[in-house]
């Protein structure tokens, strides 16, 4: 009975667990406090049975359920801030990949009247930095919302192709920057701004 | 230039009169979509031809905007399945959440 009850109260956690945004390493550690704290509970409550504050139990049940809505409590609320957390830091992060794509074109635009002065190391440098920023995102985002991690890959895509064109022309004309900053905010409005 | 006709009415090889219509038809219908992200795309592509006819865009850089805009298709639909990804999180965390706050602690009550 202990037993069953006990594997019914894990279910719903392995549940909501599934479904939540965490890395197989999160989920381990909630996963194994959560089954630490029942493990707790459900002792006592064993040991209550057997000893003679039995009667105290029926008579202030309450008192012996603590435990146990400490642990449902714990446990829901760090669910909740996990969730809330884990979507901000994504937001955050598609954010900071919108800035850096942005100030790269425009960084690579070419200024009227003025020559162009080309760093073939630094332009790697910058190109590397980047690229690794979308790596790291999408690394970062987890696999139980692929499509959040299909958008970064397509996006880094973008940018592969813009590092490409400058390191064909050194210089983008301004018709193209504009046009292309319009093209990026549609792109990451797409993700940032979903109904 | 400072519209797709004038763009257009560049070009006066007549074994492209068709596709020069059809395109123009096909802008104006995107323009006229409900659909925000095609609407978007087809102000856009109008915008790039204007460009490219006026001289201030290369061939290299409306290669590269029209690529990425079939890329930008891509998320677009990235973006329609995340919305569907997202309501189905909601869903499940939220189910869990009730049952670990509401439901679990009232049936242990009543076992």
């Amino acid at each position: 009975m202990q037993n069953g009850r006990k594997d019914s109260a894990l279910g719903f956690w392995r549940m909501g667990i599934a479904s939540s945004r965490l890395s197989v390493q999160e989920v381990c550690q909630i996963f194994a406090s959560a089954k630490k704290v029942l493990n707790v509970f459900f002792t006592l409550r064993l040991q209550f049975h057997k000893t003679p504050f039995k009667t105290v139990m029926l008579k202030y049940p309450r008192l012996f359920l603590t435990p146990f809505r400490f642990a449902i409590c714990g446990i829901a609320l760090l669910l909740c801030s996990c969730a809330t957390v884990t979507e901000s830091s994504s937001q955050a992060r598609m954010q900071q990949l919108e800035t850096a794509h942005l100030d790269f074109i425009k960084h690579h635009t070419c200024v009227e009247g003025a020559l162009v002065t080309w760093d073939q190391a630094s332009f790697d440098s910058e190109v590397a930095k980047i690229t690794q920023q979308f790596t790291d995102a999408e690394a970062a985002e987890s696999k139980a919302v692929p499509a959040r991690k299909e958008f970064i890959k397509n996006s880094a895509n973008l940018f592969q192709r813009d590092a490409a064109l400058i390191q064909k022309k050194h210089c983008l004309s301004p018709s193209f920057a504009a046009n292309k900053e319009k093209q990026l905010q549609q792109n990451y409005d797409l993700l940032l701004h979903q109904p | 230039m400072s519209n797709l006709q004038d763009a257009l009415n560049q070009i006066t090889d007549p074994t492209v009169a068709d596709a020069k219509s059809q395109f123009e038809q096909l802008i104006n219908e995107g323009k006229a979509a409900s659909e925000a992200f095609i609407k978007s795309s087809a102000e856009q592509l109008e915008q790039w031809t204007i460009d490219v006819s006026n001289g201030n865009m290369s061939q290299d850089e409306f290669d590269n905007l029209v690529s990425s805009q079939a890329i930008l298709a891509k998320n677009f639909v990235a973006s329609q399945a995340l919305a569907a990804q997202k309501r189905a999180e909601d869903l499940t965390i939220k189910t869990a959440e009730l049952a670990a706050t509401k439901i679990v602690p009232l049936l242990l009550l009543a076992v």
